[in-house]
């Protein structure tokens, strides 16, 4: 076979002139300024140095504290169950208790919300309404909330249950009304020309659509619940959090790592249940 | 669910009389589920106090306004620190669930056997405990308390 | 029966999509909406039963000004009114009986249809719809399980059961193979001569628009240009309408020009002789 040559073939007869190709190619940098890139470039070196510099280990003290750590990873192998079982239970139930109370009162209030967010739905005002109660919602993390209204509310699990069924706002609503704003806008339509009325359109031409997602959400809610049930606890909204310090505090890892591995066991269980149920909703 | 009844005419049905009743069923045992849990929440609670909630918020509230911007002095050095914490923790954390992403995926994992459900495992367990409990441990270990040097 | 007077739709882009169009229906004629892309047929359409907002004009439908109407009235006129769509536009999740049920919602309380205790009226007549298009041994399928001819049937069914007095039909077989397509303007045109429904069929086959509606109005930026018998419809109005074209041009095929092997670049001993 001939050799693929480097230039093109001169095209002869028609006279039109011919251009020779680069003798090599390599990709376009990402950043088209060459200033704007080796300036972003030093700045990330330079603020790398700073921060891993000031990061100040203590290497002395983790030499130390590693043999707390292998007494962690001992009780880890040995967790205990027997000892502290009253308090493991009852915290256990505590926090699914507030799990199902919080999740259930959380997607009661989201959907109105969540429907009122959507901008194919709602009028302006009620949009940036419902769209400014889903933003104070995602802005605190739930512990700082927690702390709120432990000092509003008092001590006890009704704290943890309207964190979690504040926070469960923000993240609910927003995924549906985000969900009802990318509906497929035909199959809506066609039930607003025969002539139903708005709540006829809502579960004829809206709900179908997402109800699937909704489920779906709401299962994988539940779950983020429960492990946030489990930490609210520490600052004293009830579950099994508060047992779980205390038993770090104690250094008692065995009891600790037996929390935990029950923790993970409900949390796997939890997605495998959540799991079948939405294959059987699709 | 179309049957055709002895007159003739055909009904139609939007669920199977069975299904209608599995379906009163679940709500009948959630909304009980929801009435048991919502009693125990009840009795732990104190409930003066909730009564009392609207005052002290009100408290609170007017203890917030305005916010003290002198204290702004004492933040900067752990608004650095936080930084920090976002910025070196996400390089960490890539560096480390990148491979194992990869070692849980069904279509790339080396051993579906062995490796996957270890994978699998890491995940659950990372992502089971909260970040807070981490910590905990972590603090608890390192004994790094803030009053201490 | 339908009377639009005068009616212009502008969008706030500045097109204009509709520019003074005059229309009369009568009660029972099928009539064939034709014209280029863009030329304003589906707008036309969609400004009857106000999916879209005229700018301005008047549409009357048996003796009340559809474009005035406030929810409740417009709600009752739309009920009288069956719409096809063109991608079929049907609830996929809901199966083919919920579907043709919900041309009734104009019809029953929210209540009855939310729990989908619909009159036993509807039920019959949601049946013998289903019989009539061929459908009647699918009724609790999924509308997502359907082909597209199915899913273009269940949408007539449900257009016809409101019982309405004009069927606006956007484009019904846009998407469909031609045998299907012929099927369907045969199921349309044959059920609106049984129950003397008024039609305006939104088509862009010229073809399929002669052989089955009564009237053809052939409509150009927004503006009819024809207005007649299918029979009239001849190569200079269609140009009219859709621009210059050979409109009577058939494929020929050009015979192939016997290359030499030098001039022929795919030949075996072309390829041999470049060694």
């Amino acid at each position: 076979m001939t050799d693929i040559p480097t230039n093109p073939p001169d095209p002869g007869a028609s006279g039109q002139q011919t251009s020779t190709f680069p003798a090599n190619w390599s990709p376009p940098p990402f950043i088209k300024n060459p200033l704007l890139r080796w300036g972003l470039l030093l700045g990330l070196i330079l603020y790398l140095f700073l921060s891993i510099g000031s990061l100040d280990v203590n290497w002395h003290r983790i030499y130390v504290g590693l043999d707390r750590g292998a007494k962690f990873v001992y009780g880890f192998m040995n967790p205990n169950f027997a000892g502290r079982w009253t308090d493991i239970s009852e915290g256990m139930i505590e926090s699914l208790v507030m799990t199902v109370t919080s999740t259930a009162i959380g997607i009661a209030i989201s959907i109105p919300i969540g429907f009122g967010a959507a901008r194919n739905l709602a009028p302006l005002p009620v949009y940036l309404f419902c769209r400014g109660i889903i933003a104070l919602s995602r802005s605190f993390q739930e512990i700082i909330v927690a702390i709120l209204f432990v000092a509003i509310f008092g001590f006890g699990p009704l704290a943890g249950v309207l964190t979690l069924s504040f926070a469960t706002i923000g993240f609910l609503s927003k995924l549906l009304a985000e969900d009802i704003e990318s509906i497929d806008k035909s199959q809506a339509e066609a039930v607003k020309a025969t002539g139903s009325a708005w709540w006829q359109w809502l579960n004829y031409g809206i709900q179908p659509q997402v109800m699937p997602r909704l489920i779906g959400l709401s299962l994988y809610r539940l779950d983020i619940n429960f492990r946030e049930s489990a930490v609210v606890g520490l600052v004293g909204a009830g579950g099994i959090g508060a047992t779980l310090n205390t038993a770090f505090d104690r250094y008692e890892y065995d009891t600790a790592a037996a929390i935990l591995i029950l923790i993970i066991g409900i949390v796997m269980l939890s997605e495998y249940i959540s799991g079948y149920i939405r294959t059987g909703v699709q | 669910m179309a049957e055709t009844l002895s007159s003739g005419t055909k009904v139609w049905q939007y669920r199977s009389r069975n299904k209608q009743l599995l379906s009163w069923f679940i709500w009948l045992i959630g909304t009980a589920l929801f009435m048991y849990c919502w009693q125990r929440v009840s009795e732990s609670t104190t409930w003066f106090f909730v009564w009392d909630a609207p005052r002290i918020a009100a408290d609170i509230g007017s203890r917030m306004i305005p916010p003290r911007w002198s204290y702004i002095n004492e933040l900067w050095e752990p608004l650095w620190d936080t930084l920090n914490i976002a910025t070196i923790g996400t390089m960490m954390a890539i560096v480390m669930a990148l491979p194992v992403a990869f070692l849980a995926a069904r279509n790339t994992t080396p051993s579906t056997r062995f490796i996957r459900p270890l994978a699998l495992l890491i995940i659950v367990s990372s992502r089971s405990i909260n970040s807070l409990i981490w910590s905990l441990l972590l603090v608890s270990i390192m004994d790094r308390a803030w009053w201490q040097e | 029966m339908l009377e639009i007077k005068q009616l212009v739709k502008k969008y706030n882009t500045g097109d204009l999509a509709i520019n003074g169009v005059d229309l009369k229906v009568k009660k029972g004629q099928v009539m064939a909406l034709i014209g280029p892309s863009g030329a304003g047929k589906s707008t036309l359409i969609r400004c009857v039963n106000r999916l879209e907002n005229p700018t301005s004009g008047e549409i009357w439908l048996n003796g009340e000004n559809i474009v005035k109407m406030r929810s409740g009235k417009l709600r009752r006129a739309r009920r009288n009114m069956g719409m096809i769509f063109q991608e079929y536009a049907l609830v996929e999740r809901l199966t083919v009986m919920e579907n043709v049920l919900s041309g009734r919602l104009g019809y029953v309380g929210f209540w009855r249809s939310f729990l989908r205790k619909f009159p036993q009226s509807d039920i019959n007549a949601a049946f013998g719809l289903l019989e009539k298009v061929g459908l009647d041994t699918m009724v609790n399928k999924r509308a997502d399980e359907l082909s597209g001819g199915q899913r273009q049937r269940v949408g007539i069914a449900r257009a016809l059961i409101q019982k309405p007095d004009i069927l606006l039909v956007d484009e019904p077989t846009a998407s469909l193979d031609p045998k299907t397509s012929r099927q369907i303007m045969r199921l349309i045109t044959e059920l609106c001569e049984e129950n003397q429904l008024a039609a305006i069929i939104n088509i862009h086959d010229v073809a399929l628009a002669q052989m089955y509606a009564e009237r053809i109005v052939g409509l150009r930026e927004g503006s009819i240009v024809y207005d007649g018998p299918p029979d009239d419809l001849k190569p200079d109005v269609l140009t009219e309408i859709y621009g210059k074209e050979d409109w009577t041009a058939v494929r020929k095929r050009k015979p192939k020009k016997k290359m030499s092997i030098e001039e022929d670049p795919t030949t075996e001993e072309h390829m041999e002789e470049m060694q």
